[in-house]
């Protein structure tokens, strides 16, 4: 017995030795590049393999993080300046992180990052007091997806770009299918959620969740609670959609996937999976209108830490990140927000009107976001909407989001 | 002495067949769906068997694409590095626990208690600190070290020893014997299951650790597989036939190691030569 | 050092009898050597942090900028806030319901397990394989199988005629829910510790019993219990603490399922939910060390009661 204890401690110490060689210094600089997103190791690969082949004296140290806890270890690490030199930043956090000073200020590199190669829209979320501190990434909006198979089977005309709610709330009654009393195919769904669901329909019907300063939630308004009737109807009084604890219980894209939901505003984002799963059954179209065109679009930045120890090497990095030759290497995986990038990643998917998920950004309402604490709003927004949901009356509902949101700002 | 099976023997083995068969059934679908494309992942109603019996993309996928025998070797180290020492450590202390008498030791023990009782996330942030003081900052030690000190280890192990009659001490104080060799020659070989049960769940543990590991650790090289299932459950959406077949690699390697220490759970001590 | 001073050393439980101050000396030493590491690990990577956390509860801090020290505001509002009261009883609706099932059920497997059949192997692992899987991907599992439209065991009960249950939604089944799972993952573990307790039981005493003709049920109570009070006090002990500190379960069947998340959350979620979520850590600290007492208040109260129960030979 002690033979092997001893045993197990020499290749234990051995291990550990060789695992000690990790931690030596490199000659170069490196730099700590953080992202969340998987699907884009490969993209990121081929992309940091050219700039360093471009910058020798470079090395990027690429860190996928899983999403559950990506912002907590971001939190740990930044301010201790041990964290990510370049990483990824989205629009709620955006308002976190900015006042705080432990983002860097990219004004000094505006003329090595161009900044006029994006939309305004697009670097407006990460700027601060007239300072930018964010490149933009990639974006999405919110489109109509639908699956030409139901369609077709129902003998509804596909969704067009002129389409109402009239329109909409046609197509969702013809394409609910029931037997025996249970519904075996929804038309479409209700979501209660700020981006893909409820948000683009107030949106649409002219009225608005927050103020325009961003500071006070304003969603009880008569126009709201028309819009969330109409909504909650969809779901309780005909019965064209799923109960929103199913599609919680569920989740809404394998419905869709499933082929039970025959329509489904959704993020663009999951356009790959779908076209993955329907092939040619899925179809895309912009979101029917009520007063005015609507839809959410929200897109990703990269940032950089005030701390690195790196500038010049960071804003180099960030110099290429802003490049179109950049934004052709995501184009594989995500649609880039540099001008006309967009089309690239689209030509995989000719068979679609991905032209609509551009076009949605010319008349997109930016992520409802509001008050210093963003983030903490927008999930408390998230949660509220979710039990104005659970009835089939809009009631007083709304007015308790309002007060609740309110309360969550001022704090 | 033989072994006599009675009527009652029958009956209870029955029911544990069919609670065991219960038991297996969501692994069973685990093991299943590892074999299954994305496609039928996402199809409801479930479908429990998959279409092709045959199709390891998803094993491939993750062990060669997703570096997953990388993580696997880092797992061993981890593992390896929490077990040896700790397995030393905490029976050592559970000695002084249950047999030498020094100031405070009751109180003492209680509050290693409340080591457990210490949310994780609510130490997160000075334990970071903590790490880059002592310069073990992106390295295995910040990994393993603060793992090895464990309450759960000690207590059980000085539970086991408590039990121990005070007599075998004795005798061997009449011998000659100091702490060291009583705790070496006479108590640790009594705590055997103990331990041999305390050491499988330390693997476990170390095994499937995942918030301090990510916190800690600042190179994807050097993550641990909890890391890399986590990195499976995308933002929007997940791909559930890799989550599931990397749950399969995951505890594979424990269930094996389980399976074949099973052996050393031996039924009962005869101690002869006790009179109380 | 002659024989009398040695075997003192060794008296025991009794420090009174150790009056010789070398000897007291020597014992500090031995104790130092034996429990040092440990003990002062874990002060250095577990309390010592804490410390810094109970600091955090009189203060109002996001993580990001500097804190700012507002006294025992966070504890008032603990007080008074209703979703902390829900937490609190969720909390103690789980140790309630699941410290003493699973205590027993796996008192009742360690000794189904204690038999050298062939077989029994393969039983430890089956039992054991819950523990092993990760917890997300068992909750994962949970979920897709109480599914109620789609999921396995309504399917089952729709055979027997009964309708659609919500399991994931309804207040109380949800709870059952993560019971059922928590049980169905942590039975193993406390089995296999229960039963290395067991083989250290001297065979004598159960032969003994059998001569006087005993029954299985009374081989039990009457020998195998008290001889495994030790192992059942730790058992009772972590159990505890474990169902005190209950989180991976909850934390995915309420990431997009807020009906869910809001009948299951227990204090160990909201304390992640305020710090992480909601970037409130003084809030999240104040009911950390709020849970952290009562944790200790139990614990205390279960170890002074070990005098009555407990049967250390």
């Amino acid at each position: 017995m002690v033979k092997r204890i001893r045993l197990f401690i020499a290749a234990l110490v051995m291990s550990l030795l060789a695992a000690a060689g990790f931690a030596q210094g490199q000659k170069s600089v490196v730099l700590n590049f953080w992202y969340w997103d998987q699907n884009g190791e490969e993209v990121y690969k081929q992309a940091i393999t050219e700039f360093e082949k471009v910058n020798p004296n470079i090395q990027i140290n690429m860190m996928i993080i899983p999403w559950s806890d990506y912002w907590t270890k971001l939190q740990t690490s930044l301010p201790t300046g041990t964290g990510p030199d370049v990483f990824w930043l989205n629009h709620p956090n955006a308002v976190t992180y900015m006042p705080t000073g432990l983002l860097l200020d990219l004004e000094p590199a505006a003329g090595q990052i161009h900044f006029e190669n994006f939309e305004k829209n697009f670097y407006a979320p990460f700027t601060s007091n007239g300072k930018r501190y964010g490149v933009p990434l990639f974006y999405d909006s919110i489109v109509l997806f639908y699956n030409k198979a139901l369609f077709d089977k129902a003998g509804v005309k596909y969704p067009t770009d002129s389409w109402t709610w009239n329109d909409y709330f046609d197509a969702a009654k013809k394409l609910t299918v029931k037997k025996d009393g249970k519904t075996t195919q929804y038309g479409t769904i209700a979501e209660s959620d700020p981006q893909s669901g409820i948000s683009n329909f107030i949106f649409q019907n002219g009225g608005s969740i927050f103020s325009s300063d961003k500071m006070k939630c304003v969603i009880d308004s008569p126009e709201n609670r028309e819009t969330v009737q109409n909504q909650l109807d969809l779901i309780y009084k005909y019965g064209y959609a799923p109960p929103i604890q199913e599609v919680r219980e569920s989740g809404a894209s394998t419905m869709f996937q499933s082929g039970l939901i025959a329509m489904m505003p959704y993020i663009s984002a999951n356009l790959k999976q779908y076209a993955e799963v329907l092939g040619k059954d899925l179809g895309v179209a912009p979101l029917p209108k009520q007063k005015q065109k609507a839809s959410v679009y929200h897109n990703l930045a990269y940032a950089a830490s005030a701390k690195t120890a790196h500038p010049t090497e960071t804003k180099a990095f960030l110099a290429f990140l802003a490049s179109k030759r950049h934004a052709e290497i995501l184009s594989k995986v995500w649609s880039p927000c540099f001008k006309d990038s967009a089309e690239l990643y689209f030509k995989e998917y000719s068979w679609l009107d991905t032209k609509y998920i551009t076009e949605a950004i010319t008349y997109g309402h930016a992520l409802p976001i509001s008050g210093k604490n963003a983030g903490q709003v927008y999930t408390l927004l998230g949660n509220e909407l979710d039990k104005v949901y659970a009835n089939p009356q809009v009631g007083t509902g709304l007015a308790n989001v309002q007060s609740v949101i309110n309360a969550q700002i001022a704090k | 002495m033989g072994i006599t099976l009675r009527k009652r023997d029958y009956l209870s083995f029955f029911v544990l067949v069919l609670v065991s068969l219960l038991m297996l059934l969501p692994f069973a679908w685990v093991l299943f769906s590892s074999f299954k494309t994305y496609r039928e992942t996402v199809q409801l109603p479930i479908k429990f068997l998959p279409k092709n019996f045959a199709n390891l993309s998803n094993y491939s996928d993750l062990l060669v694409r997703l570096n997953f025998l990388n993580y696997y070797k880092n797992n061993v180290i981890v593992a390896l590095g929490i077990l040896v020492p700790q397995l030393f450590l905490s029976s050592m202390a559970a000695y002084a626990f249950a047999r030498i008498d020094f100031p405070l030791r009751e109180p003492i023990f209680i509050s290693l208690l409340v080591a457990l009782m210490v949310p994780m996330q609510m130490i997160l942030m000075p334990r970071y600190s903590m790490m880059i003081k002592f310069g073990w900052f992106d390295s295995f030690w910040a990994v393993i070290i603060p793992s090895i000190p464990s309450v759960t280890t000690t207590f059980f192990i000085r539970q086991q020893m408590l039990s121990i009659p005070m007599s075998l001490d004795e005798s061997a104080v009449i011998d000659g014997a100091g702490h060291w060799r009583i705790f070496w020659q006479i108590l640790l070989p009594l705590c055997k299951g103990s331990i041999l049960a305390m050491g499988i769940m330390c693997v476990v543990f170390a095994w499937n650790d995942f918030l301090w590991p990510l916190i800690v650790l600042n190179s994807q090289g050097k993550y641990v597989l909890s890391i890399a299932v986590a990195n499976l459950q995308g933002q929007n959406l997940t791909r559930d036939n890799l989550l599931l077949t990397a749950a399969i690699l995951v505890s594979f390697p424990i269930v094996i190691l389980f399976l074949s220490l099973q052996k050393y759970f031996v039924e009962g001590v005869a101690m002869t030569g006790l009179k109380e | 050092m002659n024989h009398k001073m040695h075997y003192a050393l060794f008296r025991g439980y009794a420090m009174s009898s150790i009056r010789n101050r070398h000897i007291r000396w020597k014992n500090m030493c031995w104790a130092l050597l034996f429990a040092g590491p440990t003990v002062f690990g874990l002060y250095l990577f577990f309390i010592y942090p804490m410390f810094k956390s109970v600091y955090i509860s009189l203060t109002k801090w996001d993580g990001l900028s500097s804190p700012q020290f507002i006294g025992i505001a966070n504890y008032v509002q603990l007080l008074s806030d209703p979703t902390v009261g829900k937490e609190l009883f969720n909390t103690a609706f789980f140790i309630v319901l699941l410290v003493p099932i699973t205590v027993v059920l796996a008192l009742l497997l360690a000794s189904a397990f204690d038999k050298r059949l062939p077989g029994t192997g393969f039983f430890r692992t089956v039992f054991f394989l819950p523990y092993v899987m990760l917890p997300v991907v068992t909750a994962q599992i949970g979920m897709t199988m109480f599914n109620s439209k789609f999921g396995i065991i309504n399917q089952w009960l729709a055979w027997l005629g009964v309708p659609a249950v919500q399991w994931l939604t309804d207040p109380w089944l949800v709870r059952s829910v993560i019971v059922l799972m928590n049980l169905w993952a942590g039975i193993g573990y406390y089995a296999i510790i229960l039963l290395a307790g067991l083989q250290n039981i001297p065979r004598q005493y159960y032969e003994a019993c059998e001569l006087d003709g005993a029954s299985a049920w009374r081989k039990l109570t009457n020998v195998t219990v008290p001889l495994l009070t030790p192992q059942l006090f730790f058992s009772v002990v972590m159990a505890t603490i474990g169902a005190f500190k209950m989180f991976d379960f909850i934390f995915v069947f309420g990431k997009s399922n807020l009906y869910a998340r809001e009948s299951l959350r227990t204090m160990a979620y909201g304390i992640y939910e305020r710090g992480f979520t909601f970037l409130d850590i003084g809030f999240a600290s104040a009911e950390a060390v709020v849970l952290g007492a009562f944790m200790l208040i139990i614990t205390i109260a279960q170890n002074m009661s070990q005098e009555r129960w407990v049967y250390y030979s």
